[in-house]
């Protein structure tokens, strides 16, 4: 099962990172969500962007820590956040930067630093249920590649925004970078 | 012969693929019939508009001459040069 | 002191722009247990603190940004907050509502409110980053239309995430009708709040706020606002306001006849087509864009790719916008408008008063009441669109004799120039009345002279019986008002209507949700979902019956302030168009608005006095609210309330009949 993701039916109204934020973490906080809505409001584009399950999954040789990321029952990368101190190397690893990191004090989660990403919520994804244009759907991926497709034109896609916000002179940011 | 002027309006014109129709009607018809006669030729979602269980949905408009028709006037028999306006459920400010 | 309550940030600023201290506060208990939020405390702040001898232009006048418990929540177009502060386009209360993405953001970097008080000597703005809170130096961007001083922040601060609150030029000029325009390019428009702005010389806040909000029930707060979500797309009327927004409803009021054309002189556009929203959506858009946490996603980016406008791109080209600067003044021309739209958002213009000030300044002119001198060379005609582009400019920057006469707007510009013009100035309590002809509808024209920020649609905003919902009426009033409660030109159960929306409307308002989202139009959130909502959020001990309570509380006390303002009963008419000359225009054909039918009615159901309209002492010991009444009573007695409507500043709406140019 993956996530499939249609950025230009997006309307960028936030649903999918309030929810995620809500479910997994118990607050709405954006920061914390596991899918994060691109925003070149200028250029009226918007990209949401999350694990879409490529097949490179480059996060999975980064990470150096044992046990810390591995690959579930339904075919997705999930980072077991009791493990992960928080180093960061699988979010710089991934292309289109669906891993997030969130510092707090010190390391590791509650009052530490740790990396998130999507889990697709078991199966129940809540940003599928609560997105209300279709822009994110859950599929099957049948041959195996579609991920892997959807990230070839994500990665792109992604860094255009973010030249475009290097060019108006606004420089990296936690999540823009 | 009867000739009378429909307007569609916001998605009632996407679905119908048309802003507005001329009918002809040779025999007595009523709005309701007129409703009906649209629904058939127009497609599904056309239909899904208009009609709620097999009743004419209470969220359509219907003006007849620029006048609003409420439910009990559904029955109002169509005249020659009548214009019709039918619009979705919409409403605000 | 620490704040009880989850689903608020729990904190607020109060910024003394004389001295540039800056102090950080617990919110209080009382406020929210009593006001609940936005719109509430608003009120609350304003009432204790902002006396009825405070110029709304002077550092006496306070300007509170306020959110609620469900700004930034998981239910649905959670995005929305407000402005409060003394209206200088009015002279009373005034408040301005704005969606986008600045709410929730100043809410996640931990405060519900701030307080501006006092006037700054130079330029500044406030820099928000959850806990750094800064005056800065607003030199370099002093000037700036809205879009590139957000730009400009945004690159100052290196973050293109950061959400700003802004006034353009006109806020700076003090137009008395401009407007602040949040992150994206929403306007909390009316009221002139953003020439308060200006007088402080804050020319905006910047915020960014990473902390995000806690609630007391997450699991119960995601399971029912996802059902609320659900609800709102599978309603009936989902499609068609998710397609064209409020622009849709051009098309529709034509039938009707409630689109106000010539300065009201109509009541249809004979060439609306050309200004509808299906034209709209076919010619000019880019994209559907949404405010935070919105499934309608009302809100739509348009461009103008050829012609003598190419190049504009613009958003929120809402119904009103589409009649004040369209049919209003016989405009036509669908890419000026767009055009004009693009200006009043960068300029930082409430686009119904300006559309009100020019078509007010045509009619005139039309009249011969103009001296050829005053015009600079300008043509008056109906529907000249250069002439409406060149003083949406000139009001903005106070240029010429009629840019600076109409940035008061066009009460004021009535009272300041005689001539009979007070005639054609087509307002209430010196509000610009909106695209709404009571005509048409019966309880809007009610809604206009009973809110409580002079004439508007949203105080009460009845939608229930514009062209009729019984679906609609039945769920939330029940099968015994049919049909007279749906009949739009039909005058029985209105007041109620009135009374109930102001209530809740001013809930809504005060918790950080949307009028046009579930609330009202849909019926899908009413008191029961809006107080199991706030319960799940905060954990405040609250009811559907006690949320009724704190509406009718707020709402009252709006009408207090006004009256500490010398506004009585005398105040709660419409200018002789829509009670003299019947309706030339569709459904509404022949028929005026009877507000003396409404009127006694509504004051009786509210427990208002009849003679003076004003909340009498049991109704305001029922809403705990007799210290307040006192200091009412006091003011009337000692002379007060009468020497401070002497500053209100506008012409009266006439309410004559006068003979119509034919």
């Amino acid at each position: 099962m993956r996530l499939n993701i249609y950025p230009e039916r997006c309307t960028g109204c936030s649903a999918c990172e309030v929810f995620c934020s809500l479910h997994h973490e118990g607050l709405v906080n954006q920061e914390l969500s596991r899918i994060h809505v691109y925003r070149d409001i200028e250029n009226a584009n918007f990209l949401p962007i999350a694990c879409v399950n490529c097949q490179t999954k480059a996060c999975l040789a980064a990470c150096p820590e044992e046990g810390a990321i591995y690959i579930n029952h339904l075919g997705m990368v999930v980072i077991e956040e009791q493990l992960c101190t928080g180093c960061s190397k699988c979010k710089q690893a991934c292309e289109i930067q669906a891993i997030g990191f969130y510092r707090q004090t010190g390391r590791g989660k509650m009052g530490k630093a740790f990396c998130f990403k999507c889990d697709l919520c078991d199966g129940e994804a809540v940003c599928v249920n609560v997105c209300p244009v279709g822009a994110l759907v859950l599929e099957e991926d049948t041959n195996g590649d579609a991920g892997q497709r959807l990230f070839e034109t994500l990665r792109p896609a992604r860094l255009e925004i973010v030249e475009h916000m290097e060019a108006r002179g606004m420089a990296k940011t936690r999540r823009v970078a | 012969m009867t000739t009378v002027k429909v307007r569609f309006f916001n998605l009632l014109a996407v679905h119908a693929g048309n802003k507005s129709r001329i009918f002809e009607f040779t025999e007595e018809t009523t709005v309701a019939q007129m409703l009906a006669q649209m629904a058939n030729e127009f497609p599904p979602a056309f239909r899904d508009m208009v009609y709620q269980q097999d009743k004419i949905s209470p969220h359509l408009r219907i003006f007849l001459n620029e006048r609003l028709l409420y439910e009990k006037e559904f029955d109002t028999v169509l005249e020659d040069g009548d214009s019709l306006m039918l619009f979705p459920a919409i409403a605000g400010g | 002191m620490t704040f009880d309550y989850d689903g608020y940030a729990g904190a607020y600023l109060r910024v003394d722009l004389s001295t540039g201290q800056i102090q950080k506060h617990s919110l209080p208990s009382e406020w929210v247990e009593n006001y609940l939020g936005g719109n509430g405390i608003g009120i609350k702040i304003l009432w204790d603190e902002v006396p009825e001898t405070a110029n709304p232009l002077g550092p006496d006048n306070k300007l509170i940004v306020a959110t609620g418990p469900l700004c930034g929540s998981p239910m649905p177009n959670s995005g929305r907050m407000e402005f409060i502060g003394k209206s200088p386009l009015t002279g009373i209360y005034g408040d301005a509502n704005a969606g986008g993405q600045f709410g929730p953001e100043l809410k996640f970097s931990g405060y519900d409110v701030i307080i501006f008080e006092g006037q700054a000597s130079e330029p500044v703005y406030l820099y928000i980053n959850n806990d750094q809170v800064e005056l800065r130096s607003a030199r370099d961007i002093w000037g700036l239309g809205t879009y590139a001083a957000e730009t400009r922040l945004q690159t100052i601060h290196c973050d293109p995430a950061l959400k700003t609150a802004l006034i353009g030029p006109a806020g700076e000029n003090l137009v008395r009708f401009a407007g602040i325009q949040v992150t994206y390019r929403r306007s909390a428009a009316r009221c002139g709040l953003g020439a308060v702005m200006g007088s402080k010389k804050l020319k905006g806040v910047a915020v960014r706020g990473t902390k995000g909000i806690h609630f007391k029930k997450p699991k119960v707060l995601e399971s029912f606002s996802l059902q609320m979500h659900k609800n709102i797309r599978r309603n009936e009327f989902f499609p068609g306001i998710q397609k064209y927004g409020t622009s849709g409803l051009v098309a529709l009021m034509q039938p009707i006849g409630r689109f106000p054309t010539q300065n009201f002189r109509q009541g249809h556009f004979e060439e609306y087509e050309a200004i509808s929203g299906e034209t709209l959506r076919e010619a000019h858009l880019v994209r559907d864009i949404a405010c935070f946490n919105c499934p309608l996603g009302c809100d739509k980016m348009y461009s103008v790719e050829e012609g003598e406008f190419a190049g504009c791109q613009t958003s929120s080209v809402e119904y009103e916008t589409l009649n004040s600067l369209g049919a209003r003044i016989c405009n036509r021309n669908l890419e000026a408008l767009l055009k004009a739209n693009e200006m009043c958002d960068d300029l930082g213009l409430d686009s119904i008063s300006a559309g009100n000030a020019i078509s007010f300044a045509m009619e005139l002119a039309e009249l011969g009441i103009w001296k050829e001198s005053e015009l600079n060379g300008l043509d008056l005609s109906w529907g000249n669109y250069h002439t409406a582009i060149q003083l949406l400019h000139d009001m903005s920057y106070r240029q010429g004799f009629l840019g600076d006469l109409l940035a008061d707007g066009a009460a004021r510009a009535a009272r300041w120039l005689g001539r009979n013009s007070e005639r054609y100035a087509m307002h209430v309590k010196g509000q610009d009345i909106p695209a709404q002809d009571g005509r048409a509808q019966q309880s809007m024209g009610l809604a206009h002279v009973t809110s409580s920020r002079g004439a508007d649609h949203l105080k009460a905003f009845p939608t229930i019986d514009e062209t009729g919902y019984p679906s609609e009426a039945v769920r939330r009033y029940g099968e015994q008002y049919l049909p007279d409660l749906v009949n739009p030109l039909a005058t029985r159960y209105k007041a109620m209507l009135v009374k109930d929306g102001e209530d809740f409307g001013a809930i809504v308002d005060s918790s950080g949700n949307c009028k046009s989202g579930g609330t009202f139009v849909m019926a899908e959130i009413y008191w029961q979902e809006q107080a199991d909502a706030i319960a799940a959020a905060t954990s405040m001990d609250i009811d559907a019956q006690k949320l009724r309570q704190i509406g009718e509380r707020i709402y009252n006390l709006q009408r207090c302030y006004n009256a500490l303002h010398g506004i009585t009963s005398s105040d709660d008419v419409l200018p002789w168009r829509f009670t003299k000359v019947p309706s030339p225009s569709g459904n509404a054909r022949g028929s005026v608005c009877h507000l003396e039918i409404m009127l006694p009615e509504y004051y009786a159901i509210r427990g208002w006095n009849p003679d003076d309209g004003l909340p009498t002492l049991k109704t305001m010991q029922r809403l705990g609210l007799e210290a307040e009444y006192q200091r009412m009573e006091h003011a009337i007695a000692c002379g007060a309330t009468k020497a401070a409507r002497m500053f209100l500043g506008w012409a009266a709406p006439y309410t004559e009949k006068v003979e119509e140019i034919t």
